[in-house]
């Protein structure tokens, strides 16, 4: 976890700048750590959508945080002590989430058989599901229709565990919203 | 929000910032202040009228330099981590424990001593005395100055920052309550000295999770 000293020295000139009020120079810098950090998040989180996540989270704290820069210390540790602080933050997240994932699912096995047979729940949940971005919809097919595993639908869809598990709580949230904001709208 | 969007949005928002001067700087402001404080709220208490006696005992002085050590190492530790990747902050942080350990076993060996001498039926005695209010007083201003110079950095362990935050604090009021206390038994300052220190320490992880929390 380090950069060579060069590029310690250029990101560190272009903080100074950043700064100093250079908004062209604090462009470029958030560009270079944006690169930087991929990598280094999506080998922490195993997909890119996570590492995205963290790198807006990480690019927020820095500039809230800029002025706690000194130039004269290299930016690498700087940065990434940042970074690795809202890596934990993600993990706890997810932690988190992993308990909530079995409220969410809750959810849907609330829907009564006799429910579900009078106001057309069926076709309203195809609908929700429809509607669900590729990934997300794949990770609830694979994991509650195909009745697959975790760790199976994970291998089958070439990604981790943890990435799985975040694709799956986003979409109970919004097959919750969906359905939740129809079953007003009927009212 | 994509990336690109999100540093274009930060880009165009970048105004000149005050940078925050070194950990060191920010330790001796804190420690200037807190110690006029304390200087003010001693006299506003009182000393006690045995303190130039006491000043000339090895374990008031022993104690003295544990609680003023602890003081400084616990708050150059919560500044040391209100600025992200700063080295050392580990050590910093065992030294403030193993200070406030060394205290504690201090007043625990004269405690055993003053028992030894005195006998189980003075104990009653020994547990006179309140002073959490004077630790409170003089504690505060200082409190209030190490959370405006925190609030000022960027902590990311709140938690951390916290406990020590208010160590720092404790074993300072602690420090200065010698010079006022009037009660000299060991047991006295376990109980209304050393105890309220370590509770202000375990108070600090809510407190600094609720108080130096920013939305960034």
């Amino acid at each position: 976890m380090g950069l060579s000293s060069e590029k310690n020295q250029r990101l560190s000139d272009l903080m100074k700048q950043a700064q100093d009020g250079d908004s062209l120079a604090y462009a470029e810098l958030l560009a270079e750590v944006s690169q930087i950090l991929k990598s280094f998040l999506i080998k922490r989180t195993g997909t890119a959508m996570a590492a995205d996540d963290i790198i807006q989270e990480t690019l927020l704290a820095i500039h809230g945080a800029r002025h706690t820069y000194r130039p004269e210390k290299p930016f690498a540790p700087w940065m990434f002590a940042i970074s690795q602080h809202k890596l934990g933050d993600y993990w706890r997240r997810l932690n988190r989430s992993t308990q909530r994932e079995v409220q969410n699912e809750l959810v849907l096995q609330n829907y009564s058989y006799a429910e579900t047979q009078n106001n057309g729940f069926d076709d309203r949940l195809t609908q929700a599901l429809a509607e669900l971005p590729e990934k997300q919809r794949r990770a609830v097919d694979l994991t509650k229709i195909q009745g697959y595993s975790v760790e199976e639908a994970a291998q089958k869809m070439n990604i981790g565990v943890s990435a799985l598990k975040v694709l799956a709580h986003r979409a109970y949230k919004a097959l919750r919203l969906k359905l939740g904001r129809r079953d007003d709208g009927n009212k | 929000m994509e990336i690109n969007d999100l540093i274009h949005k930060l880009s165009q928002n970048v105004k000149p910032v005050r940078r925050l001067p070194p950990v060191s700087i920010l330790l001796l402001v804190w420690l200037a202040g807190a110690l006029l404080c304390l200087f003010w709220g001693v006299r506003m208490v009182g000393c006690r009228l045995d303190l130039g006696m006491r000043c000339c005992e090895p374990t008031f002085i022993l104690e003295s330099v544990l609680l003023l050590s602890a003081a400084i190492f616990a708050a150059a530790s919560a500044l040391a981590m209100s600025v992200p990747g700063t080295t050392g902050t580990y050590l910093l942080r065992r030294l403030t424990f193993v200070f406030l350990g060394l205290w504690i076993l201090v007043l625990f060996y004269r405690a055993g001593q003053w028992i030894t001498e005195q006998g189980y039926s003075a104990l009653p005695a020994g547990l006179e005395g309140y002073c959490p209010l004077d630790l409170f007083l003089l504690g505060l201003l200082p409190a209030l100055l190490l959370l405006v110079l925190l609030r000022r950095a960027a902590p990311l362990d709140l938690g951390w920052s916290g406990i020590l935050a208010l160590l720092a604090v404790g074993s300072l009021a602690a420090f200065g309550v010698q010079f006022t206390c009037v009660f000299g038994s060991p047991i006295h300052v376990l109980i209304y000295h050393a105890l309220p220190v370590i509770g202000l320490g375990l108070t600090g992880y809510f407190l600094g999770r609720w108080l130096l929390r920013r939305n960034y």
